[in-house]
């Protein structure tokens, strides 16, 4: 008992110690993307300038590395046969242009790293075998981001359908199984857990009863489970802490939906793109930006929606705005990147390599397209920012920095030179970015 | 990939049920051979014909073009989506390989003179003197100086908005589409940057990998563009370039496929109804005048004085007397 309550109290420290710039603890962080800014935090870098350490992540993940104090965790799925090589570029929608399965067997892994040396800690299997649903060939089995409260992390491989919170010492201390189940055309899953006082939420749209569900953190007890009328999504809800309520935004192919902390549906919203979500919801103070853009759908809409909101808030034809909509722009969307609220603008990345810059408030558009690379493959990872810069990360692993602002302004590129799809972390003056085969701490000053 | 061996008796045997049928203008399809496959695209060229499956190209020579011969094949690194060929030149548009400039010597021997990466899935490609353009789903119209051969350079890209699928030129005018719907009118002549000079939305969703483009320099006097998508002609008017106007889509009994043209007269396959041939004359009014059934439905076609090319589901290419 007192070993407990000791216990009980280092990790009460422990975590009073850790201030929001230690932490990454979600996809995207705690602010979509924005970190804190710090004079410490890197510009540029190479393979070799300012790395602190990088180590080889076996297997293929899409997964975002969270940090937390000293653990960096990040999810694998590893191969024991050889996986086709992920492609750049925009996939085609048609069924045999990228629907894979695989049928070697697959590991499922959690890596606990630390995160000065970039040692593994620990790492922990929470299956094997053969992966029981096919994912696009872009895609990968552990796409899913985790999150954590810095006292367990919480992990959801939709491809095995599997939920489960392991401790920092690496001990798995309850899993669920929600099912696997097939997206609609085949191409796996991505939507990332959401933790937000002491309930993890998960989003799953598939083709078989897709679901929005809700587990006690602590017990891992389902709390509760609504079905959703979606058919396939790759878009990881948000938590909207707003001047009325905090709720639960998610986007979907045919519905924007926000539901309140018990499951309860708020307000809906049509219009999106006709193919599945793949972008985060963006959380801004008293808005929220919603956004999908396949680009060759016909709609491909960034929504600005305020607070407040219950039952059907759509647009009616040719409006652009209403009670609850701040601003729209039909053809704004992009397909796999995030919005950016940064400053008093909204950035857009599409994934073909252009930023956009728009008034966050008004949507009123500040600057065009901009290309920001004639030789960029593609865009997948979602933009951060920090110190007055945005950074974009190609999926050539290169990461263009840019003056944030109204004027559009590339000031270098930093070359990797390998795929990059998972969006970096930020935390303790270090960027944690995840290329195809390994992980790096970028610090300023470092050198390997 | 193919062996090319013409089976005319097969080909009779096939289509022992087809069905030719000619409407007012004394034109009729009959079957003479046919050509083994897999093929997914065919262009001819003169003597030549050449046609694709996956990464390979293959050169037939169809001097006698019931009995084709095969010349020589090339394969790519990645699939081949779009193809144009200029005498003895191919061009083709290589997926994530880019863009390709290959010659098929005349003993068949095949040699790639060139080849340019575009940033993303080079979709198709056309070519104007010495440049060439090429869609691509990222950057959009890349346009390709070719004046040397060896060493093709990508000068600029023009983004469109949806995904670009296939481009067409004709004289200094290219003409592009889009998924879903876009479709833009360039004039070659006035670039740096290049810009479209008139576009519109289309009748017609373009939500196929296979919309196709096609240009008559004069049907009844007027410049038309036709693409080929969701199952219809699409029709725009581009006699006034900055000006293209829409005409009515021209829906086929089938699912039209892709076209080849022959003047003004649009040899379509299209689907499981076969072949239509369809009179572009007056552009206003197209009509049909023949048809022929094919024993699988028709998804590819090519066309030459005297022949007709139809590539069929099976991956077999049908070969029509015209």
């Amino acid at each position: 008992m007192r070993a407990l309550v000791g216990s009980s109290i280092v990790l009460a420290l422990t975590l009073a110690n850790v201030v929001a710039s230690d932490r990454w603890p979600q996809f995207r962080g705690l602010q979509a993307g924005v970190a804190d800014d710090d004079p410490a935090l890197p510009e540029t870098w190479s393979e070799t300038e300012n790395v602190a350490w990088k180590v080889a992540i076996p297997g293929q993940s899409w997964s975002s590395p969270v940090v937390w104090g000293d653990h960096v965790f990040v999810t694998s799925a590893i191969s024991s046969g050889t996986e086709p090589t992920p492609e750049k570029g925009i996939a085609d929608p048609t069924p045999e242009a990228g629907r894979m399965r695989s049928a070697a067997a697959h590991r499922w892994v959690v890596f606990d790293v630390d995160f000065k040396t970039g040692a593994t800690r620990w790492q922990r299997e929470l299956r094997a075998g053969p992966p029981p649903i096919n994912r696009h060939v872009r895609n990968s089995y552990a796409s899913e981001t985790p999150v954590t409260d810095g006292e367990r992390v919480y992990v959801y491989f939709g491809s095995i359908g599997i939920v489960a919170a392991i401790d920092f010492s690496g001990t798995v201390v309850w899993t669920r199984d929600v099912g696997a189940l097939e997206s609609g055309q085949g191409w796996g899953m991505a939507a990332s857990p959401l933790l937000y006082k002491g309930r993890l939420v998960i989003v799953n749209d598939n083709r078989m009863q897709s679901f929005i569900a809700a587990f006690d953190a602590t017990s891992g007890e389902p709390l509760w489970r609504n079905p959703r009328e979606e058919f396939e999504g790759w878009s990881t809800p948000v938590i909207w802490e707003n001047s009325t309520r905090a709720e639960i935004v998610t986007a979907g192919q045919r519905r924007v939906r926000s539901y309140d902390l018990d499951g309860k549906l708020l307000w809906e919203l049509s219009g999106m793109s006709d193919f599945g979500s793949i972008p985060t919801p963006v959380v801004r103070q008293d808005l929220v930006y919603v956004s999908s853009g396949y680009p060759g759908s016909a709609r491909r809409p960034v929504f600005a929606i305020r607070p407040g909101g219950s039952g059907d808030i759509s647009l009616k034809q040719d409006e652009i705005s209403n009670q609850h909509i701040a601003w729209f722009q039909p053809l704004l969307g992009s397909y796999q990147t995030s919005g950016l609220a940064y400053g008093d603008y909204y950035y857009t990345l599409l994934d073909r390599g252009f930023l956009l810059c728009h008034d966050a408030k008004t949507g009123k558009q500040i600057y065009g397209r901009q290309r920001v690379s004639p030789e960029a493959s593609g865009f997948a990872a979602s933009p951060w920012a920090y110190n007055g810069k945005i950074f974009l990360a190609s999926e050539d692993g290169d990461t263009y920095v840019l003056q944030a602002g109204s004027q559009y302004k590339l000031l270098g590129k930093n070359s990797l030179n390998e795929m990059i799809m998972a969006t970096p972390a930020v935390a303790q003056g270090s960027l944690i970015v995840r290329t195809q085969s390994k992980l790096y701490r970028i610090a300023r000053g470092s050198k390997r | 990939m193919i062996e090319a061996v013409t089976r005319v008796a097969l080909a009779l045997a096939a289509c022992a049920a087809c069905v030719a049928l000619t409407i007012g203008q004394g034109l009729t399809l009959s079957p003479v051979g046919a050509i083994a496959g897999p093929i997914e695209m065919i262009r001819v060229q003169g003597q030549r014909a050449y046609v694709t499956n996956g990464a390979t190209i293959t050169a037939l020579d169809i001097t006698t073009p019931a009995t084709p011969k095969p010349l020589g094949t090339y394969t790519f690194p990645e699939r081949l989506w779009g193809l144009r060929a200029s005498g003895a030149t191919v061009f083709v548009a290589a997926d994530r390989f880019g863009v390709g400039i290959l010659e098929f010597a005349p003993n068949g021997t095949a040699t790639l003179r060139g080849s340019v990466k575009t940033p993303g899935q080079a979709k198709s490609v056309s070519v104007s003197g010495t440049t060439a353009l090429a869609t691509d789903f990222v950057s959009g119209l890349d346009v390709i100086d070719i004046a040397n051969a060896s060493k093709p350079v990508v000068t600029e890209s023009v983004f469109l908005d949806g995904l670009a699928t296939d481009v067409v030129t004709s004289g200094s005018y290219a003409y592009a589409a889009d998924r879903p719907t876009g479709f833009y009118v360039f004039d070659l002549s006035k670039r740096m940057p290049l810009e479209p000079i008139g576009s519109l939305q289309s009748a017609v969703p373009n939500n196929t990998q296979r919309a196709q483009l096609e240009v008559i320099d004069n049907a009844g006097g007027r410049r038309i563009v036709v693409l080929v998508a969701g199952g219809l002609l699409q029709l725009f008017d581009v006699s006034t370039p900055r000006a293209p106007t829409k005409l009515p889509p021209f829906k086929t009994p089938g699912n039209a496929q892709r076209i080849a043209l022959d003047g003004s007269l649009a040899f379509v396959a299209d689907g499981p109804e076969g072949v239509q041939v369809v009179d572009l004359a007056n552009p206003s009014a197209p009509r049909i005048v023949a048809r022929f059934k094919t024993s699988a439905p028709a998804r590819e076609v090519a066309v030459t004085d005297s022949v007709v090319f139809v590539g069929l589901a099976t991956g077999e290419v049908a070969i029509l007397r015209r």
